[in-house]
């Protein structure tokens, strides 16, 4: 029955995007016209994608095992929150929540586009050809609503550390906001491709989306990363994993377009760059989707097994050659004529960006796939893990930081020396100043040294900008830094943005460079002293829930005369799972975590074995990463008032 | 302060400052790099995706782990644990991969990808320079965007 009504809903948002292509196209040929015919397509299209997620979400919450997907997610047992988070814990069920958030933008994007509206029907008509393929393979090869013969008892339930925190619930729908928001720029992009349009609307128009889906693409990396360290025991955030470099790479080539789409607005540049980057942004979304959910990961040898990595890589080579076919054919229609006064302006530093975040996307993907390249056409297993990646990317990340502390005071156009040296006096004075005292407190690391100078230039040259632009305004000091954001929220959102983006720097510099890790061994009631802190292992604990039984070690955690706490470090073991699965326990300090994670605790249990690690200025990772996706909301909430529209306003038109 | 003064205390503050970098730096004694963690950091768990020997909770990266420091304690060089290593498990072990052989293009592609990047950008066709505002002009502009941003 629920089998029956999801396959039904498929079916109607798969028709549903194929009417939606056709009446874009349709229109689009017609200039535009008879845009009212799309309205059903979109209509259909989200109550199917609605139904179908709701129709998994009931099979889940009514534990019918009937259907395999549910069978093999999900068991009688499992709370209420991660019952809800199983609609996303495996690949058939990931693709619907991908169909789902897909015509929540077309929805989106359907109440902006009016009569006559050549681009925005073309734009439509392209997020309907990528519906065709997402709801086309959740009625093959990906289908959630496959019944089984033979209905079990239980399921056989999700991954355990699939299971193991709250954060699986959120991280991979607002990954999914991130990369499927990525759909409407290369929609608006192939639209004025297609419509040979030269103009800068497409920019202007999906300049909301790409916020929306850069700003939500962040916080998913953000809470992928906590995850790591949270749940995952073996000490770190980012381990250069194929998987974590998918959603890495549309990120760097998203933040590349979020500053090229500021040239082409602001100069007239750029534009058919900016076509080429969102093409490939969107072409790296669907190549992550492939790296994750395909098994191409494990081995080269297991995407075969199911027709999802096929048909995946199939589409990914469609949007390839579509797309840059397209580009190669049309885009001499969109490029721009202006070209560049000076390297040594904002343009240019805009430009080094572009380059340096291409470069870095690039690097990123030669490691993720080289091996599995390899691996394919000769069978030869090579490695390519962080000690590579961190090779390119510290070098490129410290150029970058540069950029970013001088970038934003650059004057368009040209850059005269003088006026660079005069903003740029105080800061680089904080810059020099914090150098030696961070050298003096006893930094030795060049690395650690140049990162915490660089992010001392990027902030104290926001400050500085701030402080002078509210000084030269009429109004009173005070009210004119309250007023500075309204003045431009996408100049200073994005500063607010790179405030963030050097205090992540800061902390990854720290914590990767001044971590230290512990084995410690310790019988009930023994301590043990390491690094200044105190360990006791006051006894074991056991505890039953209703859908896993943790074992796991007492500890009290003391420095000098102060008590920090007590952790429990654990081991998860979960009914039919072989392997316990690590739960460490975190203590945060505002110098540094003592993170604690059970290796072994003994028959009897009087003994346990413990990995001890250090990090610093793990917060400020955290924080910094909230400031950065709060900087891509500011921008997005906020819209320049030109004076203008305000008069406009003021006079009721 | 005039100008003069300004730009004086600021060239002496940033000297000054890198100075006391420099003298640090340099006084401090070489640090020995810890070869045991830096080894162990550089092969592969066997048994693990892609985490190092360093990084992996596995029970055979702690035994490994074990190896390396007998190894290194022995006076075994850094080649010749990785040698070891590559000769037990294969080549896969190596989370950095050589720079010649089958991962040679590991490290000419990225090369090849910047050094193309920088043409490209460079080699931007320019129009003829304009020439920066006069500074009676860039009153004005200023003037005017302050008259235009004033509520």
């Amino acid at each position: 029955m629920i089998a029956s009504l999801g396959i039904a809903s498929v079916a109607l948002a798969l028709a549903s995007a194929i009417a939606l292509a056709v009446t874009g196209f349709r229109a689009f040929i017609r200039g535009g016209e008879g845009t009212t015919s799309l309205r059903l397509p979109v209509w259909g299209l989200l109550a199917g994608a609605i139904v179908a997620m709701g129709a998994l979400e009931i099979a889940l919450l009514t534990d019918d095992f009937s259907l395999r997907y549910v069978a093999e997610n999900h068991t009688r047992d499992t709370p209420l929150l991660f019952t809800i988070a199983a609609a996303w814990a495996a690949l058939e069920g990931s693709i619907v929540l991908w169909g789902l958030v897909l015509a929540g933008y077309a929805f989106w994007v359907h109440r902006s586009v009016g009569e006559g509206d050549r681009i925005g029907v073309a734009a439509l008509a392209v997020i309907g050809l990528v519906g065709i393929f997402f709801f086309g393979m959740m009625l093959t090869a990906a289908n959630p609503f496959v019944t089984l013969a033979v209905v079990p008892a239980d399921g056989s339930g999700a991954n355990p550390l699939l299971q193991n925190h709250i954060l699986m619930a959120i991280h991979p729908p607002m990954l999914y906001l991130g990369y499927v928001g990525m759909t409407v720029p290369f929609a608006f992009a192939i639209a004025s491709l297609l419509g040979g349009d030269s103009t800068t609307v497409w920019l202007e128009r999906t300049r909301r989306w790409t916020l929306t889906a850069w700003t939500f693409l962040t916080l998913g990396i953000l809470l992928g990363a906590w995850w790591s360290y949270e749940v995952l025991g073996w000490g770190g955030y980012w381990a250069w994993d194929p998987v974590e470099n998918a959603s890495f790479l549309p990120w760097l080539t998203a933040t590349a377009f979020v500053h090229s789409a500021v040239v082409q607005r602001r100069r007239g540049m750029l534009q058919a760059w900016n076509v080429a980057l969102v093409i490939g942004t969107f072409a790296l979304t669907i190549l992550g989707t492939f790296l994750t959910r395909s098994g191409v990961v494990a081995s080269v040898h297991s995407f075969t097994q199911s027709a999802v990595g096929p048909a995946l890589l199939g589409f990914l080579l469609l949007v390839l050659v579509a797309g840059f076919g397209l580009f190669a054919f049309r885009g001499h229609l969109v490029a721009s004529t202006p070209r560049l006064d000076s390297l040594a302006s904002r343009e240019g530093v805009f430009l080094l960006n572009n380059l340096l975040l291409a470069l870095f996307a690039f690097v990123v993907l030669i490691g993720t796939i080289y091996p599995m390249i390899l691996e394919a056409f000769t069978g030869d297993r090579v490695s390519v893990g962080a000690p590579w990646f961190d090779r390119a990317a510290v070098p490129i990340s410290l150029v970058l930081l540069f950029a970013l502390g001088f970038g934003p005071i650059t004057p368009y156009r040209q850059a005269r020396p003088g006026i660079l040296w005069e903003r740029l006096r105080g800061p680089l004075q904080a810059t020099a100043v914090a150098a030696a005292l961070v050298a003096v407190a006893g930094v030795r690391s060049i690395t650690v040294l140049t990162t915490f100078a660089l992010a001392t230039l990027i902030i104290s040259a926001i400050v500085r900008q701030a402080h002078f632009t509210a000084r030269s305004r009429p109004t009173s000091y005070v009210r004119a830094v309250g007023g500075l954001y309204r003045s431009d929220p996408g100049y200073w959102g994005g500063m607010v943005a790179h405030v963030g983006v050097a205090l992540v720097a800061i902390a990854i510099a720290f914590s990767g460079s001044f971590d230290s890790r512990d084995t410690v061994t310790l019988e009930v009631g023994e301590s043990a002293r390491l690094h200044g802190y105190t360990l006791t292992y006051s006894g074991p604990f056991f505890s039953e829930q209703d859908h896993r039984t943790l074992i796991g070690a007492t500890i009290v955690l003391t420095r000098g005369e102060s008590g920090l706490g007590t952790l429990q470090p654990a081991l998860t073991q979960y009914p039919n799972q072989v392997q316990a699965v690590p739960t460490p326990a975190v203590h945060t300090g505002l110098r540094e975590d003592v993170y604690l994670s059970l290796v072994r605790i003994e028959e009897g249990t009087a003994r346990v074995t413990i990995d001890v690690f250090r990090f610093p200025l793990m917060w400020l990772l955290w924080l910094g990463g909230l400031v950065v996706v709060s900087g891509g909301a500011l921008s997005f909430f906020g819209r320049r008032r030109l004076r203008s529209e305000a008069t406009l306003e003021a006079v009721g038109v | 302060m005039s100008e003069r003064v300004r730009n004086g205390v600021a060239g002496a503050v940033i000297a000054l400052s890198l100075g006391v970098v420099v003298i640090v730096l340099a006084g401090s004694p070489p640090s020995h790099a810890d070869r045991v963690a830096h080894l162990a950091s550089i092969l592969k768990c066997p048994v693990c995706a892609s985490e190092s020997i360093a990084s992996s909770p596995s029970d055979l990266a702690r035994q490994l782990h074990v190896v390396i420091e007998e190894r290194v304690a022995e006076g075994w060089t850094d080649d010749e644990v990785i040698a070891f290593f590559v000769s037990t498990y294969g080549d896969d072990v190596l989370l950095d991969p050589p720079g010649g052989g089958r991962t040679a293009l590991l490290w000419v592609l990225p090369m090849l990808a910047a050094v193309a990047g920088v043409i490209a950008v460079t080699s931007r066709r320019r129009r003829s320079a304009t020439p920066p505002l006069e500074e009676s002009d860039r009153h004005r502009v200023e003037a005017a965007l302050r008259e235009r941003e004033s509520p």
